[in-house]
Order: structure tokens, then sequence, then C-alpha cells
């Protein structure tokens, strides 16, 4: 999994590429990643999941945690691209009603400036 | 006065007691003149060829009665059934009289011709009888009128003799032959008579039996060996063959003895002649009253079984005494018990026993075993005692013999009464079936729930329909097919979430119908995320903020409810179903109950009884706690137990417990019939009544149903004597209380029989009524049948009068 990091109107986003998955040994996790920046002072987060290849539940885990960091310091993490598989697991486990998810990036951005 | 005698023998329908005189008259005038032949016969033969001729007689007879069942076939095969009965009437009354002018030649192979002539004659005239009679009533009837008719046959018998004691001697005696003629001839009017009676009722099988088998050849169809196959291939009319060569074996065993025995005893023809005439006389007129007065009355109150034993152990009996003493006293006493119950009670109880026999088959099986096979039995018996007499036996040893058979015979007995209920159960089908057991037989219920509810939720919230598809799946039930059915768009669906996202490119689910990996992957996918400690702390949050909230968040509630369904049991919010259940609105509280089922905590139980009486969600709860299986009894026990409890919620208990179907189900509710409020009476019964039908193999504590059936019986009975002139709500009292009495006796008695005989009562034919009443009599205990099946005959005849 390779995270990279770009910021616009004050928010970061982190285009994913990859398996976010148990297997994978990578130096930094997602969750972790969120966190560093959390340390920097940042607040709003867009998770661009549209190169994802595969997410398992510790992926999903990983998005959690996450949410849950940026929740407990008043910001907020907001998912883009997510692929049909992950939406239908969203929607069963009700996750679909805590998470704001778009399909596009540009409408995700302007929900970020309606708060 | 003179009706009241007539009506304690004839004890049936109005239209069958002209009937019930006809067959007397029947019987009478075949018996008659019978007995005037065959008196005549035994003196010619005797005086002519001597008694050492006598078993080739037997023999003779035996040989010519295959080949009279062969030419019988084949006139049978031609000749409407009615007209070869009326005709073989005719033939038997001109050939009697042809004969006579024979006799006057003085041929010398006369006395052996007409010996066998007589035995054809009562051969075919007995089976065509008592094929008519069975033909003409049912088993109840027949079991009603058989003192009577039989005794007609007895009289007629009595008559006979008589006539040729008195006759000895005078001009008279020369024209008896003449006289039997014309009682064949009076017996033919009266045939003609049943027959105009029974016009439109009694079928014309030869006809039937074309019509039924086209184009195949009737004459093969009903040959010997047909007749003979019908026997062999029927295990119970093989039983009623082997009772039949047994009886006849053993009579010829019994009259040899008896004969040798009077023949030591008397000396001189003229002592002879008058001993005899004394004793055939006094065994007629014991026959005659055994019948009129007992032979009915020891059916009803024996059974057929009893009935079936008594002859044979008599018989047993008086053999044992022969054997340890053979004096003149066992040998009068075994040959008047067998002659006089031979003609009574045995021919009775045979002849009840063909009637559950399909007709055709009857007929066939009549014709073998009545024409032939009595008459082979005999040569039989006739060949034990020429082994007897060949290696100089003493006579007294035939009783050895004779208790072989006579125990054969108990030991069939006792088979074929078995076998006669099997065949009164053929003869009545269920009507139908409970109606739950109907619907789950064609149906999985919990599936078409699921599928409808998961149609219905489409409507209501994309994460209630996805719950419900996810569940399918995890069911593995989300076949191609029901993805097409839930896929259909509704007119009235918003664009879901799903389109908005994606665009509308057909089910969101459709990708995952066909491949079973993907389906695997997503339930293992979802089981894990909902198991993960930060999903369990998002949910928790989201869900104490919905169920805070007020009644606009019914949706939201209603997906919580059902999402904890899907969680796994341990998990923290699954205590947040309770508030659920309780919740006003019966959407909420059903998705909380049905999550309370899958998560099956024993916490809930309690939760869950309360919520009984909430008719909205009452089935729901019935369904939910039934899943609970064993985990529930305890506390289902002991509110069902607590008088503080409400009538509604113990109905529900019931239910569940009827639905719970099992041993330690069926228990608690037993226990409890002999001290349940009367409000739950009809439930608690009908509750053991379907866990009875779906487990049939239940052992149930029988002293208490049998109390209470008695109770039930007492009850009734009062019910229907208060009740004489019925108003509707009395009548459907009446009914209540006949369908829980039988719902009972399910539940001691084979559950399947007692349905049928119940079902057929209540809306059969008459004849299926009939059959239903026998099954009941031969299955019930003398306690249940003696007050259970008056009042059923009341009830089917009150069913009739309407």
């Amino acid at each position: 999994m390779e995270i990279d990091l770009r910021e616009k109107q004050n928010i970061t986003i982190l285009d994913i590429e990859g398996e976010i998955r148990r297997s994978e040994s990578s130096d930094s996790t997602l969750h972790q990643v969120v966190k560093d920046q959390l340390e920097k002072n940042k607040k709003y987060f867009l998770l661009n999941l549209d190169k994802v290849e595969f997410i398992d539940s510790f992926g999903v885990g990983e998005i959690l945690a996450s949410y849950i960091s940026t929740q407990n310091v008043g910001g907020s993490l907001k998912l883009t691209n997510i692929s049909k598989k992950l939406f239908l697991v969203f929607q069963v486990t009700m996750l679909s009603k805590v998470f704001e998810i778009f399909n596009d990036e540009q409408k995700a951005l302007e929900s970020f400036s309606k708060e | 006065m003179l009706k009241g005698f007539i009506a304690r023998f004839i004890n049936v329908e109005p239209e069958k007691k002209i009937l019930s005189v006809y067959f007397f008259l029947y019987f009478f005038l075949i018996t008659s003149p019978f007995t005037i032949m065959k008196t005549f016969r035994n003196a010619n033969f005797l005086h002519k060829l001597g008694k050492n001729s006598l078993p080739y007689a037997y023999l003779l007879t035996a040989l010519i009665a295959g080949m009279v069942v062969v030419l019988h076939a084949k006139f049978q095969a031609k000749i409407p059934k009615k007209k070869l009965i009326l005709f073989s009437l005719a033939f038997f009354s001109i050939t009697n009289i042809v004969l006579y002018l024979v006799f006057l030649t003085r041929m010398k192979w006369f006395p052996l011709l007409y010996w066998v002539w007589v035995n054809i004659l009562i051969s075919v005239l007995m089976t065509h009888f008592w094929l008519v009679a069975n033909e003409v009533f049912n088993p109840r009837e027949i079991k009603k009128i058989i003192g009577f008719v039989g005794s007609g046959g007895i009289l007629g018998g009595l008559l006979g003799g008589l006539l040729v004691k008195f006759s000895a001697g005078t001009f008279l005696y020369d024209y008896l032959l003449l006289i039997s003629s014309l009682m064949l001839g009076l017996c033919l009017l009266v045939v003609s008579l049943i027959f105009k009676a029974q016009r439109d009722d009694l079928p014309d099988e030869s006809s039937e039996q074309k019509k039924k088998d086209g184009k195949q050849s009737v004459t093969s169809a009903i040959s010997f060996k047909s007749c003979m196959d019908s026997v062999r291939k029927s295990p119970y009319l093989s039983l009623m063959a082997l009772i039949v060569s047994l009886t006849f074996i053993v009579s010829v065993l019994i009259d040899f003895q008896y004969n040798g025995i009077v023949g030591n005893t008397f000396e001189g023809e003229s002592n002879l002649a008058s001993f005899y005439g004394l004793f055939n006389a006094g065994v007629m007129v014991f026959a005659f009253l055994f019948q009129l007065f007992i032979t009915g009355g020891m059916i009803k109150r024996l059974g057929i079984r009893g009935t079936l034993l008594f002859y044979p152990l008599i018989l047993v009996f008086l053999s044992f005494g022969i054997l340890f003493s053979p004096i003149i006293f066992f040998a009068i006493a075994i040959k008047a018990s067998d002659k006089s119950l031979s003609y009574s009670v045995n021919q009775s109880i045979r002849e009840i026993l063909y009637i559950p026999v399909e007709p055709e088959l009857r007929y066939r099986a009549k014709v073998f075993i009545d024409m032939f096979l009595q008459r082979f039995a005999r040569g039989i018996g006739a060949v034990v005692v020429f082994v007897f007499i060949y290696f100089k036996i003493p006579m007294r040893f035939i009783s050895v013999a004779s208790l072989v058979f006579i125990v054969t015979w108990i030991v069939v007995s006792l088979k074929i009464n078995k076998g006669y209920i099997n065949v009164i159960k053929q003869n009545i089908q269920r009507k139908w079936k409970r109606a739950e057991k109907s619907v789950s037989d064609t149906l999985d219920l919990d599936y078409t729930k699921l599928v409808f509810d998961t149609l219905e939720s489409k409507n209501r919230s994309e994460i209630l329909y996805s719950m419900h598809v996810f569940d399918l799946i995890r069911q593995d039930k989300f076949t191609p097919e029901i993805e097409k059915i839930i896929s259909q768009k509704s007119e009235e669906a918003n664009a879901s979430s799903f389109d908005a996202l994606f665009g509308a490119e057909g089910g969101s689910w459709a990708y995952i119908t066909e491949d079973k990996e993907e389906k695997e992957d997503l339930k293992t996918n979802i089981d894990e995320v909902m198991s993960l400690k930060s999903y369990q702390e998002l949910m928790k949050g989201y869900t104490d903020k919905v169920i805070e909230k007020s009644k606009e968040t019914e949706i939201e509630k209603m997906e919580i409810a059902k999402a904890i369904g899907l969680m796994n049991p341990d998990s923290p919010l699954v205590k947040r179903l309770i508030p659920l259940v309780k919740d006003n609105s019966p959407e909420i509280s059903r998705y909380a109950i049905e999550s309370a089922a899958k998560l099956r905590k024993k916490e809930f139980i309690p939760l869950l009884i309360e919520k009984l009486n909430s008719p909205m969600v009452m089935e729901d709860v019935i369904a939910a706690l039934a899943k609970f299986g064993k985990k529930a009894v305890p506390d289902l026990e002991k509110n069902l137990k607590d008088p503080g409890v409400d009538i509604q919620t113990k109905k529900g208990i019931i239910k569940v417990l009827s639905r719970e179907g099992n041993q330690k189900a069926a228990d608690i509710l037993t226990k409890n019939l002999d001290d349940i409020e009367e409000e739950l009476e009809d439930d608690l019964i009908d509750s053991l009544d379907k866990i009875r039908s779906e487990m049939p193999d239940l052992i149930l504590e029988t002293k208490i149903i049998k109390n209470t059936v008695l109770k039930k019986l007492q009850r009734h009975s009062q019910l229907i004597t208060r009740c004489i002139e019925l108003d509707e709500t009395e009548q459907k009292e009446i009914s209540r209380s006949l369908s829980n009495l039988f719902k009972l006796l399910g539940l001691i008695y084979p559950h399947e029989d007692i349905m049928k005989a119940y079902q057929n009562i209540k809306s059969g034919t008459k004849s299926s009524t009939a059959y239903a009443v026998e099954l009941l009599d031969n299955t019930l205990s003398k306690e249940f049948r003696d007050r259970l099946i008056p009042i059923i005959e009341d009830v089917s005849a009150a069913q009739k009068d309407k």
C-alpha cells in the first residue's frame, strides 16, 4: 500500500494505492499516517480510495481508527471513490450512516467548506 | 312392545330395517331347504354306500368345488352379478327337481352325486348371500343386524330338520325335495325384492369391471387362478383363507371323534337315529338362541379379536377333555360347540372380516375361499383322519392334531385382527391436515418471511435493504432468482445512494449472486468488521444518539435493531436491543425481537415473555422464543404456572411450546392439562395435538390424558343432554368439545387413525362414517369406547337427519 499526501483548501487528501490488508508489511499504516498528520495540526482529511485494489476488515479498521482519532480532535474524515464492494460493506455495517462518502473529489472538498 | 323387541335386534336406520327382514328371509330360505336336502342326502348316502365311503365324498367334493369355482368365474364374467345370483337360485331349484327324478330311477351312484351337488349348492348360495349382505350393509350395520339375520339361517336349519323328523314315515316325506325346491323359488322372490330395494345402490360389477378394464379380457381377470391370486397376494385375505382352512380341518376331526364316540356309546340304528335327531334339533335351538341373544352383544363387547378367539378357545378346552377322557359328555360338548358356534359366532365374525375388503377383491376372495377352500380344507381333514385310521392310532389322540390346528388358528386370529384394522383404515382417508402443517410442508416460512421483509425494506431504507440481502447471503439463500425478484425497482423507491454513487447499472448485489467465493469473502469481511473494537466504539456512539432521539428516528432505530442482530452475541451493543424491544413502535420492536432471537441471549427471554401480551408483535415474539429452544423452557414453564400472569401471555407461551414441538414442551403442556384455566384449554389441547401430529413417536403421560378424556366425555354427554334444541352457539360448543376429545384421544392412540376417524365422522359419507366408527371401535379401550361410540353414533345420525 502506498499513500501520497496532498493538500487542497486546507484539506489533506490521502491518495491510497494498492491493497489495504493485514498481511501487507508496511512501515506506516493508514492510521499511523493520519495520526502523524493530526500531530501536525491537520484536522480535515479526505481518503481517496480510487486506486485501492483490495481492502479487508483490517483496512476498514484502519479507516475507522483514523475517523475516531480525527473526531477526537474535532476534525473530520471523509471518503471518496470507494469501490462497490466496500460500499456494500459500509451499508450492511451501517458505517455509511457514520461516514460521508462521495463519488468525486470535488464534491467532497466542497462539503468540507459547508461545515 | 313388539316394535321394541324388533328394534332390539334390528337397530339400524328405518330404510334398512325392511332390508334386514328380507335378509332374514333370504337366509332362512337357503338353510331350510339345505337342511332338508342334507338330511335326505346323509340318510341316502349312509344307507346305500355306508359311512366308510364318507372320506371319498369329502375328497370328491373338494375336487369338484375347484371346478365349480372355475365355472362360476366364467359365468361371472359374462353375467351381471344380480342375474347370476337369481340364475343360481333358479338353477338349483330346478336341478333339485331333476335330481329327485333321477333318485326315483334308483341309480347306483346317485347318493355320491347328490352328496357333491348339495355341497356345491350350499357353497354357491351361501357365498352369494354374504356377498349381497356385505354390499348392502356397512360394518356397523352388519354388527347390529348379524344376530337377527343369522338367526334366520339357524331357524331355517331348525325348521328343515323338524320337517324331516316329523314327516318321516308319512306321505309328506316323499315330497320333501320338491318342497325344498319350492323354498328356493320363494328365496328367488325375496332376493328380487332386495335387488329392487337396492336398485340404485348395488353396483353391477360385471359391467363396471368391463368399463374399468377396457379391452382386458374379463374372463381372465376373474378366472380360478385370479381368484386364488387375489387371496395369495393379499396378506389379509391369506390370513382369512388360513383361518377358514383351519376351522374346517378341525371341524372334520371333531366330527370324526364325535361320531366314533357316539357309535361306541349308543347301540342299534333306532337309538342312534333318535340321538342324532335330538342332538341336531337341540344344537340348532341352542345356536338360534345364541345367535339371537348373544352373538351381536358378544361382538360389541369383546370386539373382533375377542370374538375371533372365543370359538377356538372353547375348542381347545374341550379337545383336552376328549384327549384325557374320551367320554360322551365331551364328545357332545365339542360337537355341539363346533356346530352351534360355527353357525353363529364364527360365520358372523368371518363375514364381518370380509366387509372392509374392496368389493371386487372380496367377490374373488369369497368365490375362492367359500366355494373352494372350505371344501378343500374338509378334504385335508379327511386325509388326516385317513392317516389316523391307517396307523390305527387311538381316536382320542386325534385331539392332539386338533390342538395343533387350533393353536395355529388362534395365532392367525390374533394376526388377522391387526389386518382388519389396517383394512378399515384403508377405507377412510384423511380429509385435511393441520393448517400450519400444510403451509410448512409447502413453504419454508422463515425464508419466505425474509424475502418479504427484504422487499418491504427496499422502500424504507437502503441500509435495511442491504442488511436483509446480507441475511439472505448469510443463509445461502441469495440465488439469482431471488436477486431478480428483489432487485425489481419499485415505483415508489427513491433513487438510492448506490445509484448516486455508481450510476444505475443494475442491482447493486447482482455481482455477488453467482460467485460463491465472493459471497464467502463478503460474509467474512462483514463479520470481522463488526467485531472490530473501533467499529463497536463508533456504533455505540451512533446508537446512543439515535435511541435518545424522538419518534422521527424510527427507520434508524429499525436499522440499529437489525444491525445488532448481525453482530456477535458478545458485542456490548447487544444490550442496546432491550429498549428497542420495549419500543412502542411495533415495527422497531419487531426488528429488535428478530435480532434477539438471532442472538439467543438468555437475558432476553423474560423480556420477550413480557412482550407476548402485545397483540401487534405477539406472533413475532412466539417465533423468537421458539428459536431459543430448551433455553427458554424453564421460564416458559414458570410463567405458565404463575397465576399472576395474564391469559394472553399464557396463550402465547402455549404457542411457543407448541412451535418448539419437542418432548419437553409436550411434557409441560401435558402436566398442565388437568389444572389449566378454562380459557386456555382449547389452546393447550390444540398445541399438544400439533406436536403429536409432527412427532408421532412422542411418549406422553397417559394417566393425565386419560383422566382428562374421561372428564371431557362426561362434560360432552351433559352438554348434549342439556341442549335438546341446539342454537348456533351450542352447536359450536359441542363441535369444539368433540374436536378436543379426539385431539386428546390422538395423544394416546395412533394420531393418524384418530384424526382419520374424526374427520370422517365430521364430514364423511355414510359409509366412511361407518368405517370411522368401526376403526374407533377396534382401536379404543373399553372405558372410552363404551362412552364415545354412542355419542358419535348420535352425532352422525343427527347429521344424516339434517
